[in-house]
C-alpha cells in the first residue's frame, strides 16, 4: 500500500487498519487523527510530524520508526514496540504507553506530561530533556515496574507518580 | 541594445552575489537569493553599477530601473517559479522610485542589524490583488539621500520656514551623510549615542538643531560639543568629518544672531530661577524627595548615585535647574526619564516617581517664550509607541541590587555600528541599593516551568525547529541540520535564545519573520505564539 493509497482510504473515510502490513511507509505530517492500527506492521515507518491524535498502536511494531514531532496525545500504545523508535521531540501528552516496549528509543524534548508508562520498557531509552510532570510510572506489582536502566534522564522533569 | 546590456549586468551582479535569476519578464528579472542580506547588497550594487554606467553613457543612452525585494515562500513549478512572494516583489518593484529599490518590512527587519541603509520608510502599501497592506521601505537612488525621493514624507514643509536655521536643516538633509549627521546631532544633543533607526525618525531635525543652537550660543562651543562626542566614537574620523559639514551649514545661523541678541533673555533667566525655587520646593514635599533626587541626578549624570553624601552635595534646585538645561522641552524630559527608568529594577516604583517629575516640571514647559526665550516654536515630538523600544539592545539588569558598572549601552560593536566607548558618557547600569527587586522577572536559572508551557501548547519538535531556525539559520530539514537539532536541547535552545534576543519585543520581531521563513507557516504562527507567551515573564 503506498502513502497515496492508505491517504485516500482515509479520506474516504476508512479508520481501521487493524494488522495492516505498512512497513516503512512514508506519512510524514500526514493527518490520520483517530485511526485504528492496532497490530500492524509500521516498522521503519516515517511519521515525522504528523497528526496521529488517539490512534490506536496497541500491540503495533514501530520498531525504529520515525515519530519525531510527531502528535500523539491520547494516543493508545500499549505493548507496542517502540525499540530504537525516534520520538525527538514528539507530544505524547496523556498517552497511553502501559507495557509498550521502548528500549534504546529516542524521547529528547518528548512531552510525556500525564502519559502512562506503567510497566514501560525505557532500558538505554534517551530522555534528555522530556517533560515526564503526572507521568505515571507507579504499578501495584513491584516486580512490573518501569524499567528505566540506563535511561538518559538529564534535564528530564519529574514531579512523576514513580 | 540598452536593455540586453542592462539585464546582463544585472545578472553578472546577481552571480556575484550568489543569486540565481529565475526567469527574465521581457524588461526585467526574477532573482532569488538564500539570504535578504545579499538580496539587498546586491540591488544596491546594481543601482549603483546602473548609475555608474548612465553617467559615462551620452545622454539618451541609458535606461533607469526599479529594484523590488521581499522575503517569503516560492514554488518552483514546470520551470515557473509561483507563490504570492514573487507577486509581492513584483509589486514592490512597480512602487520603488526609478534607480531605488523597494523592501518590505520583512526585508528591513532582518538586515537593518547588517546592512548600514538609508532608508525612508513608506508606510504600509497598498498592493495590486494583494490582500494585506504591506509595508515597504524605500532605499534612495545611488548617490542621493532619502529625504529628496519622498518629499512628502519629510516632516517640514518646504519653503514654509525660511529662517537660517530651518534653511541650515534643508541644506543638511541634502547631505548624502544624513543619517550619521542625525546620529551625531542627536547624540550630541541628548548626551547619549543612539543607533536605532526607529528612534532617530521620531525627532525632526529642524527641532533637534534649534535645541542644540540654544545650548551652545557661539560656533565655538558647538565645535567643541561635536568634536567631543564624535572622538569618542569608534568611527572616529568619519564622525569628525560629519561634525565639519554640520558646523559648515550652521555657520550663517550664528553669525546673524550676532547682530540681534537681546537683552530681555538676561531678564526671564532670573525669572526662570524663581520657577526652579518652586519646582524644587514641589519636590522637596513628596515623602519620596530621596528617590527623586537619585533620578534627577541620574538624568544629568547618566550614573546612578546611591550614595547620600554624594547627592547632599546637590540641592533639588540645582538638580532641577541642571535637568531643565538637559531636557529644554517636556519631550526631552520624559526621553530621558524613561531611559533612565527603563534600566532600574524598580522600575514600577520609578516610573510613579517620574510622573511626579514630570507634573512638577509642567509649568516651565507650559509657556515655551518665557522658559526658552529663542525658541520661537518649541517642539512636542510626538513620544509614540517606537519610544519602549529605546534602548532594544540592552542587556536587562537583574543583579541582586548591586551597582554594576558594565556598559551603559552594551549594542553590539561588530556590523558596522557606531556605539559610544568612552566611559565617560557610556557608565553604569542603574540598579540601586533597594531591598529586594520586585521579583516579577522569572528566574532564567530554571527553565523547567517554561518548557512545561511551551509543551503544553505547541509540539515541542516544531518549538525546537523555530527556536534554531532563529538563533542559526531557517532549518532546511537536511540529515545535517536534523543532527545539530538533536545535538541541542530545548532547554539550550532557549537559553541562547534568551541571550540572542536582548528584549522581548526583538524576541517577538524575530521570532514572527522566522515563522514565514520556514515551512508550514501556520503552524509557525502557532508555537511563536506559544514560545513568545511562555517566555515572555521572563523579560523585564
Amino acid at each position: 500500500m503506498t502513502p497515496q493509497d492508505f491517504l485516500e482510504c482515509y479520506a474516504s473515510g476508512k479508520r481501521n487498519f487493524k494488522g495492516f502490513s505498512l512497513a516503512g511507509i512514508d506519512l510524514s505530517k500526514a493527518d490520520i487523527i483517530g485511526s485504528n492500527l492496532q497490530l500492524a506492521n509500521l516498522e521503519n515507518a516515517i511519521f515525522t510530524l504528523a497528526y496521529l491524535t488517539r490512534v490506536n498502536f496497541r500491540r503495533a511494531n514501530l520498531a525504529r520508526a520515525q515519530l519525531a514531532g510527531a502528535n500523539l496525545n491520547q494516543a493508545n500504545l500499549t505493548q507496542a514496540n517502540l525499540s530504537d523508535a525516534n520520538l525527538h521531540g514528539a507530544s505524547l501528552q496523556g498517552a497511553d504507553l502501559r507495557s509498550a516496549q521502548l528500549p534504546l528509543a529516542d524521547l529528547m524534548d518528548a512531552n510525556l506530561i500525564e502519559a502512562d508508562l506503567r510497566n514501560a520498557d525505557m532500558s538505554g531509552a534517551n530522555l534528555t530533556g522530556a517533560c515526564l510532570r503526572g507521568a505515571n510510572f507507579r504499578q501495584e506489582d513491584r516486580k512490573y515496574i518501569a524499567n528505566l536502566r540506563g535511561a538518559n534522564l538529564r534535564q528530564a522533569s519529574s514531579k512523576c507518580r514513580c | 541594445m540598452l536593455i540586453q546590456r542592462d539585464l546582463e549586468l544585472i545578472a553578472e551582479q546577481c552571480e556575484c552575489f550568489g543569486g540565481k535569476v529565475l526567469k527574465s519578464t521581457g524588461d526585467g528579472l526574477l532573482m532569488s537569493f538564500y539570504s535578504a542580506v545579499q538580496a539587498v547588497l546586491c540591488s544596491q550594487e546594481v543601482q549603483k553599477q546602473l548609475a555608474k554606467l548612465a553617467e559615462s553613457s551620452a545622454a539618451g543612452e541609458s535606461l533607469q530601473h526599479r529594484i523590488g525585494v521581499h522575503l517569503g515562500d516560492v514554488l518552483f513549478r514546470h520551470q515557473d517559479v509561483l507563490g504570492n512572494g514573487v507577486n509581492i516583489a513584483a509589486r514592490l518593484q512597480a512602487k520603488s522610485a526609478p534607480g531605488g529599490v523597494c523592501i518590505s518590512q520583512t526585508v528591513y527587519d532582518v538586515v537593518k542589524a547588517r546592512i548600514d541603509i538609508n532608508a525612508t520608510f513608506l508606510g504600509p502599501l497598498k498592493l495590486k490583488n494583494i490582500q494585506e497592506p504591506v509595508a515597504a521601505f524605500q532605499i534612495p537612488p545611488f548617490g542621493q539621500s532619502a529625504t529628496m525621493v519622498v518629499p512628502q514624507l519629510a516632516g517640514q514643509p518646504v519653503g514654509t520656514d525660511l529662517s537660517p536655521l530651518a534653511i541650515a536643516a534643508a541644506t543638511l538633509e541634502q547631505a548624502p551623510q544624513i543619517r550619521r549627521i542625525k546620529k551625531l546631532i542627536f547624540g550630541t544633543y541628548q548626551g547619549v549615542w543612539e543607533n536605532d533607526p526607529k528612534v532617530l525618525m521620531q525627532f525632526d531635525l529642524l527641532p533637534l538643531l534649534k535645541q542644540l543652537y540654544q545650548r551652545h550660543r557661539t560656533l565655538i562651543s558647538l565645535e567643541k560639543a561635536l568634536q567631543t562626542m564624535a572622538a569618542r566614537l569608534n568611527h572616529k574620523s568619519a564622525y569628525l568629518a560629519v561634525a565639519d559639514t554640520i558646523l559648515q551649514a550652521l555657520e550663517p545661523v550664528y553669525t546673524e544672531a550676532e547682530d540681534s541678541a537681546s537683552d530681555g533673555e538676561v531678564a526671564s533667566r532670573s525669572s526662570l530661577r524663581d520657577r526652579y525655587n518652586e519646582i524644587a520646593e514641589t519636590l522637596a514635599q513628596q515623602t519620596d524627595r530621596l528617590r527623586i533626587k537619585k533620578l534627577l541626578y541620574a538624568v544629568i549624570h547618566t550614573a546612578w548615585e546611591n550614595d547620600q553624601a554624594v547627592l547632599a552635595l546637590h540641592t533639588l534646585a540645582d538638580l532641577v535647574t541642571d535637568v531643565h538645561q538637559i531636557a529644554p522641552s517636556e519631550a526631552d524630559l520624559s526621553y530621558h526619564l524613561e531611559r533612565i527608568i527603563k534600566r532600574l529594577n524598580r522600575h514600577n516604583h520609578y516610573a510613579q516617581l517620574a510622573l511626579i517629575i514630570s507634573e512638577a516640571f509642567h509649568p516651565l514647559y507650559g509657556s515655551p517664550a518665557e522658559a526658552a526665550p529663542m525658541v520661537t516654536e518649541l517642539s512636542a515630538e510626538p513620544l509614540a509607541d517606537g519610544h519602549t523600544m529605546m534602548f532594544g539592545s540592552d542587556k536587562p539588569v537583574i543583579d541582586e541590587g548591586l551597582t554594576s558598572l558594565t556598559g551603559w549601552q552594551s549594542s553590539v560593536l561588530s556590523d558596522g555600528q557606531t556605539s559610544v566607548h568612552s566611559s565617560q558618557l557610556a557608565i553604569a547600569n542603574v540598579c540601586p541599593i533597594e531591598g529586594p527587586q520586585d521579583a516579577k522577572i522569572h528566574d532564567r536559572a530554571n527553565l523547567y516551568a517554561l518548557r512545561l508551557e511551551i509543551m503544553r501548547y505547541t509540539n515541542p519538535l516544531r518549538a525546537k525547529i523555530l527556536l534554531l531556525s532563529t538563533v542559526r539559520s531557517p532549518f532546511t530539514a537536511t540529515p545535517q541540520d536534523w543532527l545539530t537539532l538533536k545535538s541541542k536541547s530545548l532547554d539550550d535552545l532557549i537559553k541562547t535564545t534568551f541571550q540572542y534576543c536582548q528584549t522581548f519585543s526583538d524576541l517577538e520581531s524575530k521570532l514572527t519573520i522566522m515563522s514565514h521563513c520556514v515551512g508550514n507557516v501556520g503552524e509557525n504562527i502557532q508555537a511563536a505564539g506559544a514560545i513568545l507567551q511562555a517566555m515572555k515573564p521572563f523579560y523585564p
